[in-house]
Formats: structure tokens, C-alpha cells, sequence
């Protein structure tokens, strides 16, 4: 009888579909993502082959290679060798990661924020072009913003005394904390991310019901309590999302701090655990990876600890809203600013990249060329093999093609589980379980893009189906991106009242349908993000797979290839075609489908 | 979240019965015969043994210079090759991961840091060394195991202004000195090859030749005061707080060329190649105390589960010939063969690059059995200062 009624109620479970996709989910990313974070513990807990050799010298010690030991821990955070290497390598690089993480974050969402409140809660002017051009600075992958920063603005008075443009053209010498420290990185950083701001909480600000502001105005409430206490409130679950996000994003970046930062002598953890990851001390890497995951794993109490004290964020409804637009004094104004500076923040860049793919002599702009674009023949004058022309280089369209595969197959599987994780969490929400998914999926963002790659080759040699593989670069990217969409698919899913999806069930409409017809529609902006934003991270990610693949498989690899030898003409045009490509993408998507990452918040 | 810790936890017990360590030592394949055989070859016979044994098939070789992708070897000897370029931290992660677990990932090895070569990939028996028989009369003893096939050069440059500075830097201790803030390098934390440059600095041969530089430019003897435990790390300290790191040496020469009068870098004289070196004089040109520079070697081996063993000894017998030097490495700058019967070309001479021995002279030289000696400490030490700036 009791053995009945646990197999009926197990049955029972599995009828609905919420409990069949967290379940189904928690087994998939627990085994993918549980392996990694302990691979991660044990690798600080043992030390390798050459730490050993380290420590015995140091210490006087008999290590080998597997054996446990807390040296890894207390010479980096704990100055057991000396205490200058401690505040050298982990303390003082911490520090300025927060700061910067934090400068960034608040940048990202107050730009971000402001853009998206403009676009769907105002009549300013040149939406269209406003949010199709605001979500560049994204496309693009950060280190070019940061090269384009030092091309800017470096000057004779810093460093060696390379000329940038606004000395060339203005005479103008800006100070050094200005070109290298945490200025330009968190700048930089928070452009890079104020696109993803903009998405997420553009996408909920359009879906809101404006019913409940008009109400507050009926009231007589001012615009800027309607802000404080109606608006702000609503977007709560995507302002949080954001500053997590861009925060973890931030800490773990590495390429601007080694480019706008290392030459101010402006370190951060990234830039130490890429140090450390390359010399003899590997094992302290991974104490550093874990410090950043145990960074990440705090944050995200915070964001239970705030996002509990809230029962419910539904903004869409049954009942029929629209928009009711803020009249802005100096609209023309505001809107022409706007224009100028998104021109410099996500037009230039490219301009940037465009003008020197075209210069025979780098940075020589009378010496322009066609020739890195449409040469036939092999391209001389480089001390590597060059090759043809971008458009004719069959290196270079191999390692399109890859890309591009690559970017797809992910953002369809990270897209679909974004959605699929975001229906399952909001139905269950509260349940053990749910939360449960929901904090695994965001596990990954929190490992360092490097130490994710190092950790799946570790994987791969025990499992040799996967060494080498395309599908091994397609599971690494997808659990790696898996946090954008399910977090833009619980905060969509969290927006939809219960009584929709009832209606539905009511009569008679199946899962499937009730999925497709009804509830991915409605929110069809939110959830096409979520495979927008996998696509073009993957298109444009580097570190994530230089350990897993050859450079000439994918075209960040390939880009990276081209820079590393100097050969800035062809490097700068791959990354133009990038940005070109991810733009047809977008365009493509919107006369499909009607929807695409500015469309989705009100560029009508 | 405490849940969540707790599961990761008893997942870990769960995984570490199955994380059983694979032997990292693996057994000899029939590689170290082959290579044995190969050191009494002709290159000819040699020739002929390697395509009998690759056929049509691809030879493998992972070097952390890109100038293995150069096709030359095929076109010489009608073998194809496939290359891959790793940094040198990640070449020695792929013997780990591949030689490491008994999976065949390349044949050839052309590699920097002797301290890893010496103390993981041969201690584990990742790799096998060869030396040609043909060009082993012309190579130094010192040179021969692990065997070298060239050295690069790192010297002082700096930009001259049009030609309108001369004699910028004579002596060493100059770098160190406040009017040298913002000499640019490579970090040694992300290039071993530097690294192991500082830690030779510090052995009992440079802290010499360093305190005759010192005397020379301060007029007074180096006096230990404490605060350091030798010469070499006072200078090393002072220099590192002068520097001003970047991650590429293309970076440094494009930056030095195109900057200020003054401006100065420690970095590949190879780069000179990339732009325009017209505005660059090479300190040790003009003579300079101490030393100019520093040499390292870039060491090449063969996979101890090579597939094809004999075409990797016959790639590494090409690098070691004029002909392969040359279409690798030899026609620019700051390149020189450790095969000494293989000279600078003239188009280098002809652009102030100096004969080997002029270097030799000059330059600090990557010692593997001091570095290994000393290795913990003065990394620990050098890195704390490179990370603390």
C-alpha cells in the first residue's frame, strides 16, 4: 500500500511539466557543473607536480605530486612565505577588482538604465537609431574598446609617448590616470556591459502594464516618486539581475585590465590568476578561481536575501496596458546628445577598426588599401604567412564558418534551456528544487572563462569522446552561457501572471502549445534575447576556448592569431567582420520574426 | 547556498572515487629506440626512413614560436606538417594532458623554458631528446641535452630621436635610475623566458659582472646593507619598480618607434622586423657595462609517444641545418642557430645584428641547472615585486 502511494505520487509528480524540467535540469547541470567546482576545490587542496617542487624547496617539505596540503591557501591569502607576496598577489588585487566591479556595475546600469527608461518610457527623439546602435558597445568584444580607449587618448606625456588621436588632432594631453588604471577599466567595463542593462530592464519596463504609473499620476505622486516607488520596484528582479551579472562579468574579466590596466601597474585578480596559472604555482590559480566563485556565491544570497522580501513582480497580465510616454523638456536636446554619444561609444570603434583594416602603413591614413579585404593573391611585407585577402582568405572563412556553427548550435540549445529553466523556476517557485536550479544555472558565470576551459580539458582526457571535439567547444559554451538565459528566462517568466497559462489549461490547450502560442510569444522579446546574447558572446569569446581548440578553428582565435604578430590590418578587419555579421544576424532576426535585441524595447 | 556547499561536498567524495591519477611516467614506445637509431643517421638516410614512416600522414609539432607554421619542411622533404601554437604555459599543460594520460597529441616539441622542460617534461618522460648526427660537432656541449636549436636575444633599445641621441644607455645601472620610469617589457609573470633571465641575474657570475657595473657608474663599491640578499636583487628590484610591463613585445616596439626620444624597452630585437627601426639604436651597439641583454634558448624535443618519431627527428635535423634555420629563423634580426656553422645572414648584419659571439659575450644567459637550484626562492621573491608594483 505505502509503496503504491509513493509510485502514484511519484507518478503524479511527473505529470506536470514544471517538475519534469527542474528535475531533468538539475540532473543535467549537477553533473556538468558539480565536476568543474570540484575539480576546482581539489586542484586547491592538492598541490601539482611543480608546486610540490615549490614548497619542498621553500619549506623543507617531502611533498608529491596529489597530496593534500593548505600551502596553496596560506602563501597566497595568508603570507606564510612572505607577506608581501600575499598583498601583492591576492589582497591588493581583490581590492581593486571590487572597486572596479563596482565603478563598472553602477556605469552599466545607470547608462544602461537611463537609455532604456528614455526609449520606452519617453518621446525622445531617434529611438530607432538609439537602441539598434546602443547595443554595439556589446557586440563588440571588450578588449577592442579597450585598444580603441588607448588609441584615443594615449598621449606623449604617458608611457612612452605614443601619440592617440586627440593629442594628433587637438594638441590635448589627457593624465595618465586617465588612459591606464581603473578609470578607463571600469569605464570601458561599464560601457561594454550598459547594452546588457538596457535589455534586461528595457525588456521589462515595455512589458510593464502603465496602468500602475498612470495610477500613481492620478494620485498626484511627482515623476520622480513614480520612479522611487512604482517603477523602480517592478524592475527590481532585472536591476538585480544586472548588477549581478555585470559585477561577476567584471571581476572576471581579463583583457581590459591587461590593456588599459597593467600599464598603469593597475592589477586585478584576473591579471593574477593569469600570472599564477602561468608560472610554477598553479595550484594557487585555482584557490584564486575559488575565491572568485565563493565572490560570486555571496552575491547571489544578496540577490535571494532581496528578491525574497518580494512576492510577486507580475507586470504582465490579462488585462489590456499601453504606454503612456513621458514628455521630455529640451526633447531635442537630450536626443542629440544621446545621438553623439552613442556615436562615440558604439559607432567610432568601428569606424576605428574599419579605418585601419584599410592602411598599408599601420596608422598611416594616407597609405589606404584595399588590399587586406580583396587581394587575390598572397599579401606580402609581413614576416607570417598572411595569406589572401579577407574576403578570399580560406583560413579565414574555415574559421568563419566554425564560429558560426558554433555560436548557433550553442544559442539554440543555451536559448531553449534559458526558457525551459525560466518556466520551470517560476512555477516552482519557492520550492527547494527551483531554487536549487536556479542557483546551479548561475554557477558558471562565476568561473573564470580560462579556468572553465582548463577545467573541461582536465575533463576531456577522462572522458576521450569529447578531447578535440566540436561538441566538447559546444558543451563548455553552453553551460558556460546558460546563466544570461535563465536568468532573462526566470525574469520573464517571473513578469506572466499564473492566470494566463490557466486560461489556456482551462481549455484544454497541451503543454506544448500553451508554450509556443501563448507564453513564449508574449515574451518573445525577453526569450529571443536569450538566444541573441549566447550568440554573440560565443561569436566573440577568446579565452573560453584557446585552451580547447587550434588557432586557426575559430575566428577569435584566429583574430587573436593576426594581433599577437602584429598584423593589426587583418586583426582589425576580422573584428569588423564580426561586428558586421552579428548585426546581420540581428537585422535578419527582426524581419523574421519581429523581434531582436533593440526592438524588443520599444525602437519601433 | 549552505545546501548547495554541502551537496558540492558530497559530490567530491562521490567523484574522488572515480579520480583515480593516471600515471604520469609513461613507458618507452619504441620512440626512444627510433631516436637512439636516428642520432647515427645521414640526413639522406634519414629522409628515407621518415617517409617510409609517415606516408601521406601529417607530422605534429606544437611550438610556442610561430615560425613552426612556415612551410618550408614540406617543401623540402615533401612531408606535411600541421602545427598548433601554444604559450608556454599551455604547451606544457598539453604534454600533461596528452603524454601525460597515453594520448598522442604531437610529435615535436619546440619550446622556451628550461626549468619546465628539465624538471616536468623530462622528469616524467614526456619527451625524448635527439641530436642530429650532422650538426652535433658544431653544437656546444651546454647546448646539446636538452638540445638547443636557436636563442633569441631581449637587449636595451631605445628610441634616438631621428638619430639625434647617442650613447643613451652605457651602463645597466642606468635603467634603474628615476629618469628611466616607464621602461617597457614583458611581463615576467606572463614570459618565462624572462623570469629565468632575472633568476640567472642573481647567480654568482652576474652579481660580478654587476658590481664592476656598479663601481663603474657610482664610483664606490656595492655595499650590502641588508635590505637585500645580494647585488643582483637590488638591481632586479629597482629595475621591475621602473618597468612598466606589457603582454606583447610587438606592443614594445611599436610603442618605442613611434614614441618619445628617450623612450627605451627591454624586448625582442626580432621585433625590429615590424616596424620602423630607423628611430631604434640597440644599446649594446654603442657599448654598454653590465650586460645588454639577455639570450634564451628555444629548445626542441621529441613527444616520448611520437607517432612518427624518425619525421620528428628529421624536423628537428631541418632546424638544425643552414637552409632550415634560414627559412625559420634566419632572415631577420636577433636570431641565432645554436648549430655554430650557422651564421647570422648578411641582411641581418647588414641591420646591426652582431654574430653569436658577440652575444654570447654580452648577454645573460638562461642557466637551467642554477635556475633549477634556485628556483623557489627567487621566483617567489621576483614575482612578489613584478605583482607589486
Amino acid at each position: 500500500m505505502a509503496k503504491n502511494n509513493f509510485s502514484n505520487r511519484v507518478l503524479s509528480y511527473f505529470t506536470k511539466p514544471s517538475n519534469v524540467i527542474v528535475v531533468a535540469f538539475l540532473i543535467i547541470l549537477l553533473s556538468c557543473i558539480v565536476y568543474p567546482l570540484y575539480s576546482v576545490l581539489n586542484l586547491s587542496l592538492t598541490v601539482g607536480q611543480m608546486d610540490s617542487l615549490m614548497y619542498n624547496s621553500l619549506f623543507g617539505l617531502h611533498l608529491k605530486k596529489g597530496d593534500f596540503s593548505l600551502l596553496n591557501i596560506t602563501m597566497l591569502m595568508f603570507g606564510k612565505f612572505e607577506k608581501d607576496y600575499s598583498i601583492s598577489f591576492f589582497w591588493s588585487p581583490l581590492w581593486n577588482s571590487i572597486r572596479m566591479s563596482v565603478y563598472a556595475s553602477a556605469i552599466a546600469v545607470l547608462v544602461g538604465g537611463i537609455v532604456a527608461w528614455l526609449i520606452t518610457r519617453s518621446d525622445i527623439k531617434y529611438k530607432k537609431f538609439i537602441s539598434a546602435v546602443f547595443v554595439f558597445p556589446y557586440i563588440m568584444p571588450s578588449w577592442t574598446l579597450a585598444l580603441v580607449w588607448k588609441n584615443v587618448f594615449a598621449n606623449s606625456q604617458v608611457g612612452t609617448g605614443v601619440v592617440g588621436m586627440l593629442e594628433s588632432l587637438t594638441g590635448i594631453c589627457v593624465p595618465s590616470w586617465f588612459v591606464y588604471g581603473i578609470f578607463p577599466c571600469s569605464l570601458v567595463m561599464g560601457i561594454h556591459y550598459a547594452p546588457f542593462a538596457y535589455i534586461l530592464i528595457g525588456g521589462i519596463l515595455r512589458n510593464m502594464d502603465a496602468n500602475l504609473e498612470e495610477a500613481a499620476t492620478i494620485l498626484k505622486a511627482d515623476r520622480w516618486r513614480i520612479i522611487r516607488k512604482v517603477t523602480l520596484p517592478i524592475v527590481m528582479p532585472a536591476l538585480i539581475s544586472t548588477v549581478l551579472l555585470v559585477f561577476s562579468s567584471t571581476m572576471a574579466s581579463y583583457a581590459v585590465p591587461v590593456f588599459v590596466g597593467s600599464p598603469g601597474n593597475f592589477y586585478v585578480l584576473s591579471t593574477m590568476l593569469r600570472a599564477l596559472y602561468s608560472s610554477s604555482y598553479s595550484g594557487q590559480s585555482y584557490v584564486m578561481t575559488l575565491v572568485l566563485v565563493l565572490i560570486g556565491v555571496g552575491m547571489l544570497s544578496l540577490n535571494q536575501a532581496v528578491i525574497g522580501k518580494r512576492k510577486s513582480f507580475t507586470t504582465v497580465t490579462g488585462k489590456s496596458g499601453q504606454v503612456s510616454y513621458v514628455k521630455l523638456k529640451g526633447n531635442t536636446v537630450i536626443s542629440v546628445i544621446m545621438v553623439v554619444l552613442l556615436f562615440f561609444m558604439a559607432i567610432f570603434p568601428i569606424f576605428s577598426f574599419a579605418l585601419e583594416s584599410l592602411c598599408e602603413v599601420q596608422g598611416d591614413y594616407s597609405t589606404l588599401t584595399l588590399k587586406f579585404w580583396l587581394s587575390r593573391d598572397p599579401i606580402s611585407g609581413f614576416h607570417i604567412a598572411v595569406g589572401e585577402g579577407i574576403l578570399f582568405n580560406p583560413a579565414i572563412w574555415k574559421a568563419l564558418g566554425g564560429s558560426l556553427l558554433l555560436s548557433l548550435v550553442v544559442s539554440l540549445v543555451v536559448g531553449t534551456s534559458g526558457f525551459l529553466i525560466g518556466y520551470g523556476v517560476s512555477k516552482k517557485r519557492g520550492s527547494r528544487a527551483a531554487t536549487l536550479l536556479s542557483n546551479v544555472a548561475f554557477f558558471p558565470y562565476l568561473i573564470p572563462s580560462m579556468a572553465f576551459g582548463s577545467i573541461f580539458l582536465a575533463v576531456s582526457t577522462k572522458l576521450l569522446f569529447l578531447r578535440g571535439t566540436f561538441f566538447l567547444l559546444v558543451l563548455v559554451a553552453s553551460i558556460k552561457y546558460l546563466p544570461f538565459a535563465s536568468r532573462s528566462g526566470t525574469s520573464a517568466m517571473m513578469q506572466l501572471s499564473g492566470e494566463i497559462e490557466e486560461a489556456a489549461i482551462i481549455v484544454g490547450a497541451p503543454w506544448i502549445t500553451r508554450m509556443t502560442k501563448i507564453l513564449f510569444p508574449i515574451q518573445k522579446s525577453s526569450f529571443i534575447s536569450g538566444y541573441l546574447l549566447p550568440f554573440v558572446s560565443c561569436i566573440r569569446e577568446l579565452s573560453l576556448f584557446v585552451l580547447l581548440t587550434t588557432s586557426g578553428t575559430l575566428i577569435t582565435t584566429l583574430l587573436s592569431y593576426f594581433d599577437e604578430r602584429n598584423v593589426v590590418q587583418m586583426s582589425n578587419g576580422i573584428n569588423l567582420l564580426i561586428v558586421l555579421i552579428v548585426l546581420i544576424v540581428n537585422f535578419t532576426t527582426n524581419k523574421l520574426t519581429g523581434a531582436s535585441i533593440d526592438k524588443g524595447i520599444g525602437g519601433n | 547556498m549552505k545546501k548547495l556547499l554541502v551537496l558540492v561536498l558530497m559530490a567530491g567524495i562521490v567523484f574522488s572515487c572515480f579520480a583515480g591519477g593516471s600515471s604520469e611516467k609513461t613507458q618507452d614506445t619504441g620512440v626512444q629506440a627510433a631516436v637512439k637509431a636516428a642520432e647515427k643517421m645521414t640526413w639522406d638516410e634519414l629522409l628515407q626512413k621518415a617517409k617510409e614512416e609517415i606516408g601521406d600522414n601529417e607530422l605534429v609539432i606544437y611550438g610556442t614560436t610561430s615560425r613552426v607554421k612556415e612551410t618550408s619542411f614540406t617543401e623540402k622533404t615533401g612531408i606535411k606538417i600541421k602545427t598548433d601554437q601554444p604559450d608556454d604555459t599551455q604547451i606544457y599543460e598539453k604534454m600533461q594532458a596528452e603524454i601525460g594520460n597515453g594520448l598522442y597529441g604531437a610529435d615535436v616539441f619546440v619550446t622556451t623554458d628550461s626549468f619546465n622542460l628539465v624538471n616536468l617534461a623530462f622528469a616524467n618522460n614526456w619527451v625524448v631528446n635527439y641530436v642530429p648526427a650532422e650538426a652535433k660537432q658544431y653544437i656546444s656541449e651546454s647546448d646539446q641535452n636538452p638540445l638547443v636549436a636557436l636563442y633569441y636575444d631581449r637587449l636595451f633599445i631605445y628610441n634616438n630621436g631621428g638619430g639625434s641621441l647617442k650613447n643613451y644607455i652605457t651602463n645597466v645601472w642606468q635603467v634603474t635610475e628615476p629618469e628611466f620610469k616607464g621602461i617597457e617589457m614583458k611581463s615576467p609573470l606572463l614570459e618565462k623566458c624572462s623570469m629565468n633571465f632575472l633568476i640567472t641575474l642573481t647567480s654568482p657570475e652576474w652579481q660580478a659582472k654587476l658590481a664592476e657595473a656598479y663601481k663603474s657608474y657610482y664610483g664606490k663599491d656595492w655595499v650590502n646593507e641588508g635590505k637585500y640578499p645580494n647585488i643582483s636583487y637590488e638591481w632586479i628590484h629597482k629595475f621591475i619598480q621602473n618597468c612598466s610591463f606589457i603582454n606583447k613585445d610587438s606592443t614594445v616596439a611599436k610603442d618605442l618607434a613611434n614614441g618619445n626620444k628617450g623612450a627605451s624597452g627591454l624586448f625582442l630585437f626580432e621585433k625590429f622586423r615590424g616596424v620602423n627601426y630607423s628611430n631604434l639604436t640597440v644599446a649594446a651597439t654603442e657599448g654598454i657595462e653590465g650586460f645588454a641583454g639577455f639570450l634564451y634558448p628555444i629548445f626542441s624535443v621529441v613527444a616520448s609517444n611520437a607517432k612518427y618519431p624518425y619525421a620528428a627527428c628529421l624536423y628537428i635535423s631541418y632546424l638544425m641545418k643552414e637552409d632550415g634555420f634560414r627559412a625559420l629563423f634566419g632572415k631577420d634580426m636577433g636570431a641565432y642557430s645554436a648549430n655554430t656553422s650557422v651564421k647570422v645572414s648578411a641582411d641581418a648584419l647588414a641591420v646591426g645584428d652582431q654574430d653569436f659571439s658577440f652575444w654570447l659575450d654580452i648577454c645573460v644567459i638562461e642557466d637551467p641547472a642554477y635556475i633549477s637550484s634556485v628556483y623557489a626562492q627567487a621566483y617567489t621573491k621576483i614575482a612578489g615585486w613584478c605583482a607589486g608594483k
